[in-house]
């Protein structure tokens, strides 16, 4: 008799445990809300000027490279001679924009390429964190999302 | 049978106080909005369904196409600013691999922060990211390789000024609104700013 009650309450020790546990992963789960990001198929590039261009051309050039089919939108940092643009990757590539935008003006400028020893360097956009803690969290989000 | 109800109550009891307790904290890194007056969402466009101009079929709330508007601007703004590179050449290593889902991660990501931090309540556009702290640490975020110093951040800030101007919101047309923008963007800076 002793020994049912033991294990009766063992039992429910147990139960409540493994409800407390799946209530936390849960709860990890709902506040952490893990988000798939898919890519949108939207490309930046850069174009990095050696010559000097003033604000006139730079609006030339935006226009220029603006209306380019699948380019989305452009800006020109006059001050650093550098010019970013987006554009669609189904209807347009770099390489492309380069050479037309260099057929019509003749610039000194070169595809800005990210060196090998910059790579290392970067930005907070996305990363995955090492942590455990981290790392826990978003095994578990991917499991229950 | 009297048993049961009484183990029953004590577990709902004790799964309720633990869940409770768990509650996210109010006190994270995200700004809040400021309580009085309507929020900087609803300034900004608010909760009012729209077609989404870059996703046909599909509605979004005209807050968040603003500042997903402005936040798409700001990037381009940013990438090419001289000052900030160092901070985007694995963003842009990616890129130059047609890998563009960095590019699409920090749109999303930037722009659901700047959702929550305004004052949007829908759940779907919730930021979900790491902290300000840990997201500018190297030591807990493996995309950042140094941390930023206060003269980055206010050229970010400033970067940011020109994004906005770009959707013809400016220091002339509405001070009140970049100003508030401004200042929210700062209540970060002290999270963001590590050496």
């Amino acid at each position: 008799m002793e020994k049912r009650k033991i294990i009766k309450i063992a039992l429910i020790s147990l139960s409540v445990v493994f409800v407390l546990f799946a209530v936390l992963i849960v709860h990890i789960a709902m506040v952490t809300k893990y988000k798939a990001v898919e890519p949108d198929g939207r490309q930046l590039s850069r174009i990095d000027f050696t010559e000097k261009v003033d604000s006139t051309e730079a609006n030339k050039i935006k226009n220029f490279v603006g209306h380019l089919d699948g380019v989305e939108s452009t800006y020109f940092n006059v001050k650093d001679g550098i010019f970013v643009y987006t554009y669609a990757l189904s209807k347009q590539n770099s390489l492309g924009v380069y050479n037309k935008l260099m057929s019509y003006g003749k610039y000194k400028a070169h595809r800005y390429m990210v060196d090998p020893s910059e790579a290392t360097k970067g930005c907070p956009a996305m990363g995955g964190n090492k942590s455990f803690m981290y790392s826990l969290v978003m095994y578990v989000g991917k499991l229950i999302n | 049978m009297k048993k049961s109800v009484i183990v029953a109550a004590i577990c709902l009891t004790t799964v309720s106080i633990f869940y409770t307790s768990c509650k996210k904290s109010t006190t994270t890194t995200t700004p809040t909005p400021t309580p009085a007056g309507p929020t900087l969402y609803t300034r900004v466009g608010g909760t009012a369904m729209v077609s989404d101009p870059t996703h046909a079929g599909t509605m979004i709330e005209q807050g968040r196409l603003t500042l997903r508007s402005v936040v798409d601007s700001s990037i381009n703004v940013i990438a090419a600013d001289a000052q900030l590179q160092p901070y985007f050449t694995v963003l842009f290593a990616e890129l130059g691999a047609h890998n563009t889902s960095g590019l699409t991660a920090l749109s999303q990501n930037f722009t659901d922060f700047m959702c929550t931090a305004t004052g949007s309540t829908n759940a779907a556009y919730g930021y979900g990211g790491k902290s300000m702290k840990d997201a500018h640490n190297p030591s807990y975020n493996n995309r950042i390789s140094m941390k930023v110093n206060a003269a980055d951040f206010d050229k970010f800030v400033g970067d940011i000024g020109t994004g906005l101007a770009k959707n013809g919101v400016n220091s002339t047309n509405n001070a009140q609104l970049v100003n508030d923008l401004v200042a929210l963007l700062e209540t970060t800076k002290a999270d963001i700013v590590q050496r």
